[in-house]
């Protein structure tokens, strides 16, 4: 119910010592061991100590490889990881044994060696593709590919465009040299494959001819035999590779039995880098060293039975008002889930308050208001509670699910309120299928069916009001918690003078509204000019900042309009619902209204509940939070364990 | 002139197909320019697609909305129940202003919010943690779009 009161630690310990040490910080995982930045800086420090190196690269460079593998292995091994992932719980000695960690690092390894000889194989594999590509056109001719020119003829291959008339080329040609010969091997849509041989002596009269219609001449590097030999030759070495390929696959399926096993590994390097992270905040001097950080005031006492077992110098102070101290907020189970919507906006400051169970109940509410349908509630209740149930989900994920099932209660309440039910389908799926108008329904059918206590369809105005009513409550009860810090901070008198004085204006408004006159009115005002200045030094200032400070009732009517949006969103939930019924009984047929109501109210559903979660959370953080909150905490992050496969069990010392 | 005082019913339609034809075409457009950002995210990294997808889809809304009011209009006309209705050009005038704000609103704000998602979808590739923040910035947008179906919705309530 609070933000977690933290003490500084400062310790200096033996370097001899120093991994035993994290290991057990890593083991409690309650202190955050912070950047010495003011050391860093400080001259008599840096002649004494010079930050720690680490391992960290190491690590990083190992955990890539592992995961580099189980990519490998999600591949070949054709398992998927589902929505969620199945956490196997371990044991902490099994998790740490740094045998079993190398016996891992060992099969990734293979791993990865395999996935490099399989792409070396696909490369292989494509540059002989494309070198029987280029050998194909040729494979019609019996003459050995390497055949060169003889003494006294020139052999030679070459290419012509495809468009090239070859009669009247050869005719050309053997007008300049008449023992010249054109073969033609084969053609196709680009090129013209041809053999061309005559007398040296005539070489470049025919040349000449044959440049000047675009032939050019084809050599072929390191091959022997004819084309048909090696075209046959590299579809043998294509078939090795593609059964070596195929072995390799096989074997790579196979090593799906090890995923597990290499999820702890890459669990154990996560930790192993949290520990090498903290390691450079260290500072040493070869013999001792020393690190400073957070620690919260409950876990003092394990953390000094820790310390004590090492030779190790250690003092706890208070934080001063300057430091930045992270922030931690403790609250019982059933309300942790109300921090996932605290986290997206900002965390308090370490001065300021907890939001969560001030927000938990508002928010709930607000999402069932603005929801409100007893048919939607119970499908997303249901679903959240099954999913809790049956996957276990943690941290994020677990905390969305288990708001989901809260979420789900205030949608079932607030629809029997409003007396919705799949929107209006009761009235609409009697009336057109089973004939019965509302006055002939069954008593409570006929009670729910008009709005127990609210109708918005029909009666928008009056859910207006009531939203807005519900944001006056809200607003003056975050002035009330404004007041409370005022109290707690030990000044009493700011908190007043910032909420009092607007309470006498809106009261003074009252007054005027109801025809007591104006006197209320004018002195709330000479009030708020008197005190919303009182920060300023000058009496000028004073004066000034308080005229100003009456232009902030634009901002209030603001916060206060912006309730109207409860009403909004349920309208909107309600309209689409309706019209989705209306939709589904215009075929006729019993069957077309059911498949148009799960496709429509399904997708309404969807639309409709991020919005509504969104607008709900604005609202705190907009309208509510403006009146207390002081945001900017830093998330306390200890050096502790933070898997993301498995669960450990931990030992009780 | 006895043309133009007899033409209410033809009015009326103009309005309901300005309705769902504005309010699809922003729709098309912002979720095509969302598609953009996502195209080019994924190419860079194929992970992403799924978060990509979401915050594409965000857009998509204002056409849903379009459509809901074309369909609630016809109807509040009772083209539903025994074809083309006869109306005055001063009925046909007041359901072509009904089917206004979803039609302007629809497509202004499905297309600030198409730039938005893209925006979003930019959040994602740099910082995929955090694209649930780009899909809260999206969804600040659609809200006008809401409050111009209810504008429409309550008018049509009201007319007929």
């Amino acid at each position: 119910m609070s933000i977690v009161k933290m003490k500084r630690i400062r310790a200096v310990a033996l370097a001899a010592e120093r991994d035993g040490l994290l290991a057990d910080l890593l083991h409690l995982g309650c202190v955050e061991v912070t950047e010495p930045e003011a050391k860093l800086s400080d001259p008599n420090w840096m002649t004494l100590m010079s930050r720690e190196s680490s391992d960290l690269t190491d690590m990083k460079t190992k955990s890539t490889a592992v995961n580099a593998a189980l990519e490998t292995l999600r591949k070949y091994a054709q398992l998927s990881n589902g929505l969620f992932i199945k956490r196997e719980d371990i044991p902490e000695e099994e998790f740490l044994r740094d045998e079993a960690m190398r016996e891992r690092l060992k099969i990734a390894e293979e791993i990865n060696q395999k996935t490099a000889k399989l792409s070396q194989l696909q490369t292989q594999e494509n540059r002989l593709a494309a070198q029987r590509a280029s050998l194909q056109p040729w494979s019609a001719t019996d003459l050995p590919l390497e055949t060169g020119s003889t003494q006294c003829v020139k052999i030679c291959f070459g290419v012509l465009p495809a468009g090239t008339d070859l009669a009247a080329l050869s005719a050309e040609v053997a007008g300049a040299a008449p023992t010249a010969q054109l073969t033609e091997i084969s053609a196709d849509n680009e090129q013209r494959h041809l053999l061309f041989y005559c007398h040296k002596a005539e070489e470049e009269a025919a040349m000449t001819v044959l440049k000047a219609r675009l032939f050019s001449v084809v050599t072929f590097k390191d091959i022997n035999g004819t084309a048909a030999e090696n075209i046959a030759r590299i579809d043998a070495r294509i078939k090795e590779i593609a059964q070596a390929q195929e072995n390799l696959t096989a074997e790579l399926a196979g090593m799906g039995q090890y995923r597990e096993t290499l999820f702890v590994c890459a669990d154990r390097l996560a930790q192993e880098s949290a520990k090498q992270a903290a390691r450079e905040r260290l500072l040493t001097n070869g013999t001792v060293f020393f690190f400073e950080g957070w620690v919260p005031e409950k876990a003092l006492n394990a953390l000094s039975k820790v310390l004590n077992r090492y030779s190790c110098a250690w003092e706890v102070t208070d934080p001063t008002e300057e430091d930045a101290v992270p922030t931690k907020l403790e609250n019982p189970a059933y309300m942790k889930c109300i921090n996932m919507v605290t986290e997206m906006y900002s965390l308090p400051g370490y001065h300021g308050i907890d939001p969560n169970p001030l927000i938990f109940w508002f928010f709930i509410f607000f999402f069932g208001f603005m929801f409100a349908d007893v048919g939607y509630g119970i499908i997303i209740f249901l679903i959240s509670f099954l999913i809790t149930r049956k996957f276990k989900p943690k941290k994020t994920i677990g905390y969305m699910f288990q708001l989901g099932q809260y979420l789900g209660i205030t949608t079932f309440l607030c629809g029997i309120a409003i007396g919705g039910f799949f929107g209006d389908v009761i009235t609409v799926f009697s009336e057109n299928f089973l004939g019965l108008t509302q006055s002939e329904l069954p008593g409570f059918l006929q009670w729910f069916t008009s709005g127990p206590l609210l109708n918005p369809l029909n009666d928008p105005m009056t859910v207006l009001v009531v939203s807005l009513c519900i944001g006056v409550v809200q607003l003056v009860f975050g002035q009330c918690v404004r007041i409370y810090m005022g109290f707690r901070d030990g000044e009493p008198l700011e908190g007043i003078l910032d909420v009092v004085p607007w309470w006498i204006f809106f009261a003074g408004i009252g007054a005027m509204a109801l025809g007591h006159g104006k006197g209320l009115f004018l002195a709330a005002i000479l009030i708020l000019v008197a005190t919303q200045g009182r920060s300023k030094n000058s009496i000028v200032g004073k004066v000034l900042s308080g005229v100003g400070s009456l232009y902030n009732v634009t901002s209030w009517l603001s916060d206060f309009l912006s309730y109207c949006r409860l009403m909004a969103l349920m309208l909107a939930t309600s309209v689409i619902a309706s019209v989705v019924n209306l939709l589904g009984s215009l075929p006729g047929l019993v069957i077309a209204f059911f498949i148009i109501f799960a496709i429509g109210h399904t997708f309404n559903i969807g639309v409709n509940i991020i919005g509504t979660y969104v607008h709900a959370a604005r609202l705190q953080y907009l309208e509510f939070f403006s009146k207390f909150y002081v945001d900017g905490g830093i998330p306390f992050r200890p050096l502790a364990y933070d898997t993301k496969y498995v669960d450990i069990i931990q030992e009780e010392e | 002139m006895e043309f133009l005082a007899n033409c209410g019913t033809q009015v009326a339609f103009i309005g309901s197909v300005l309705a769902v034809g504005l309010a699809c075409s922003g729709s098309g457009k912002g979720v095509g320019i969302a598609g953009e950002a996502a195209a080019g995210v994924v190419s860079e990294n194929p992970a992403h697609f799924a978060k990509c997808l979401i915050l594409q889809l965000l857009p998509g809304t204002q056409g849903l909305y379009g459509l809901v009011v074309w369909f609630f209009a016809l109807y509040r006309m009772g083209m539903f129940s025994g074809g083309v209705p006869e109306m005055t050009i001063g009925q046909g005038l007041a359901y072509f202003a009904a089917c206004l704000p979803i039609g302007i609103g629809g497509y202004i704000t499905a297309v600030g919010q198409g730039r938005c998602a893209a925006a979003g979808i930019a959040l994602t590739a740099k910082r995929p943690e955090e694209s649930s923040k780009g899909i809260l910035m999206a969804i600040m947008v659609e809200f006008y779009a809401i409050l111009c179906l209810l504008a429409s919705f309550l008018m049509l309530v009201f007319i007929g």
